[in-house]
């Protein structure tokens, strides 16, 4: 993983020393050239000088050699009378007589550096040369070039501390929400306190926030819905319990087959109840797994009507179907939870004699399913809250989940459809109008030609 | 002992019933919180069986609502709500007893017999007067120490004259105490009960005040 006071101690060092390198090298460049100048004036001052001289103080040390700079600039003079050298500063620096004026020399052609700057001055009787290696300049050049630079560099070694001691700084803040996230517990969804944190890491401890909050909002709907089914599956198995008890300590076998059959009926209950709660907890949208496959609105509504003929001749109900072709794409168990459950529901409220139609229609953009019936209805102020989970309309306790409309409008979410709830024919009984987006004919396969 | 049974299920309610009535229990059962006050009203119940999970007006407002009103009625709640901060919430609310579900039939018919008893001031299931002794539990009867057997009803009128020995009892009271709705009674039912009593436990034990009602004897 990268770090960033990693990438930032790179970033900056590289910048720092290119800075020095550059600054370093554009003062000795100017400087050199500023030298020559210097130097060649010298040169000539120095010759001149000599020119007046009496040759004897010549034999002396010349005056500037115990300066620093004079001898940084390493001069050497040479006085020829005629052909005759009877004067060298340095004999070691056996410079051939050169013509009159300034000549840049290279005595060894191997060694191109170890160039020489020359002044030659014919004076009367006497030839003054005076010489200097270019070395000499070179030194002198990248001694100022480095003088230069020196504090530069300790501004620079400044700088990277600051820079890193101020980043160290910036980052405690991430810090801190590491050890608030490392030392929290599981279960705890509280959010990350966002005050005091550096510009830059908000943006990211609020998406986390955001996180946070709706994990929070998904584990208590969990926990309400698993708090909700214990709660309700208590009352079924309390009934079984009773009916069981009731069933082993009567000894009149006529209330007992009685009882015999409330017990069946309150095991039915509870399975029913038990079956309920795993289709809504199926079509959760955490639980994810949903198939997009063609289907026919049509077929699903003639099985659902056919599974369920069996109840409804049981109740004395009619159960009409009247479909038209109508294709649509989804997850097939949702289709079918949400079918099974309306058609069931209208089943079951509804007084033997009465009817059940279903139909399917296209419309548009839209498959419509219609499932009416001429039960007591939902009262408009009711149509919202009969979704909810376990919610059961006052007065009705007909044993249902009270989770049939609550998996019908999960049911729903997962297929992008929308449900309306109005009074059936003449204001009688209840009318549901599921609207769901619509799919072309399922593609089927080409005969095979040949 | 006449109870009144609040709860809105209709299969819970019927088993609930069937197995209390098994008991010995008169029950009467009604399915809404404004109907168990109607009830209340009408009638006089040893002990009142309460589900909280009532729809519209809840059995937690029906609870506060009795005892703000001063009435002593004891009341067991019955709930599927077993959360503590549910239970204790219902006993703060001035339950007698808490029963979550699923339960016991045996173990809930004791609690309303501890609860019935606690009400009158008793503190023991056995209630004694001269020869004749009686176990709420285990519904014996004694007379001078020799077992009596005695139906359901006789068992509920002696009872009731027993725990208050000495207080004289209307006859409608009886009928009050041992029919609940929908019984048929017959206009000379208590007069058959007392009756029979007094072939087995002995013709002094229970006396006629004439006009008023029924006693127990007093120089036994």
């Amino acid at each position: 993983m990268k770090s960033i006071r990693g990438l930032l101690f790179t970033a900056l060092l590289t910048g720092l020393i290119a800075a020095v390198a550059l600054t370093g090298m554009s003062v000795y460049l100017r400087v050199l050239h500023e030298l020559d100048v210097v130097f060649d004036y010298q040169l000539k001052e120095v010759a001149y000088a000599a020119t007046m001289a009496h040759p004897d103080q010549l034999l002396l040390p010349l005056p500037s050699d115990s300066a620093s700079y004079e001898r940084e600039a390493r001069l050497a003079v040479q006085i020829w009378k005629g052909d005759q050298l009877v004067y060298a500063s340095n004999p070691k620096r056996p410079i051939p007589k050169q013509r009159q004026g300034l000549t840049t020399l290279y005595l060894d052609d191997r060694q191109p550096v170890m160039g020489w700057r020359v002044y030659t001055l014919y004076s009367k009787d006497k030839m003054i040369q005076v010489s200097q290696p270019l070395e000499a300049r070179r030194e002198v050049g990248i001694g100022m070039a480095w003088r230069s630079v020196r504090p530069l560099i300790v501004a620079a070694g400044f700088l990277v501390v600051l820079v890193l001691v101020s980043v160290s700084y910036g980052l405690r803040g991430l810090k801190r929400v590491a050890s608030d996230i490392s030392s929290r517990s599981a279960t705890s969804l509280d959010p990350i306190e966002e005050a005091g944190l550096p510009r830059e890491v908000v943006p990211l401890v609020h998406r986390i926030n955001d996180l946070l909050n709706h994990l929070g909002h998904a584990f208590d709907a969990q926990h309400r819905f698993i708090a909700d089914a214990a709660h309700e599956l208590r009352t079924p198995l309390a009934v079984i319990q009773l009916q069981a008890q009731f069933l082993e300590r009567n000894t009149d076998e006529k209330e007992r087959a009685e009882a015999h059959r409330q017990l069946k009926g309150g095991v039915r209950r509870a399975s029913h109840m038990v079956g309920q709660l795993l289709a809504l907890a199926r079509l959760e949208p955490e639980m994810g797994g949903s198939a997009d496959e063609h289907l026919s609105l049509d077929d699903e509504a003639g099985e659902v009507v056919f599974d369920l003929k069996p109840l409804a001749e049981a109740n004395g109900v009619n159960l009409a179907l009247d479909t038209d072709t109508a294709w649509m794409i989804g997850d097939p168990e949702a289709l079918r939870a949400l079918i099974y459950n309306l058609v069931d529901n209208a089943i079951r409220y509804t007084p033997a004699g009465g009817t059940v139609a279903v139909t399917v229609r296209p419309s548009g953009v839209n498959a419509l399913l219609q499932v009416t019936d001429t039960g007591p209805g939902i009262p408009p102020a009711e149509r919202e809250r009969v979704f909810e989970r376990f919610y059961r309309l006052p007065g009705t306790s007909a044993g249902g989940s009270g989770l049939g409309l609550a998996i019908v409008k999960s049911a729903l979410d997962k297929l992008n459809g929308t449900i309306a709830l109005s009074a059936g024919e003449h204001g009688n009984g209840l009318k549901v109008t599921v609207s769901l987006p619509r799919a072309g004919e399922e593609p089927t396969e080409a005969p095979e030609s040949g | 002992m006449r109870l009144l049974l609040v709860e809105d299920d209709r299969m819970f309610g019927e088993a609930l019933q069937q197995n209390l009535r098994l008991d010995g229990f008169t029950v009467d059962w009604v399915q809404t919180a404004e109907d168990a006050e109607v009830a209340l009203s009408t009638a006089e119940y040893a002990v009142m069986l309460l589900d909280l999970g009532l729809p519209a007006k809840s059995g937690f407002d029906l609870l506060s609502e009795i005892r703000a009103q001063n009435n002593p009625q004891p009341i067991i709640v019955i709930t599927a709500r077993d959360a503590r901060r549910d239970r204790i919430r219902g006993l703060d609310y001035g339950a007698d007893d808490y029963q979550v579900k699923p339960f016991d039939s045996d173990e809930l018919a004791a609690r309303i017999r501890a609860v019935a008893r606690r009400s009158v001031g008793r503190f023991s299931s056995l209630l004694a007067h001269g020869p004749v002794t009686m176990r709420h539990d285990t519904h014996e009867v004694t007379c001078h120490g020799k077992p009596v057997t005695l139906t359901a009803k006789e068992f509920a009128i002696l009872a009731a004259l027993m725990e208050k020995p000495g207080a004289i009892l209307s006859q409608a009271s009886l009928e009050d105490r041992l029919y609940g709705w929908g019984d048929e009674v017959a206009s000379n039912a208590v007069e058959v009960h007392i009756h029979n009593l007094r072939k087995k436990l002995g013709k002094e034990f229970i006396r006629t005040v004439r006009g008023i009602g029924y006693k127990i004897g007093d120089n036994l």
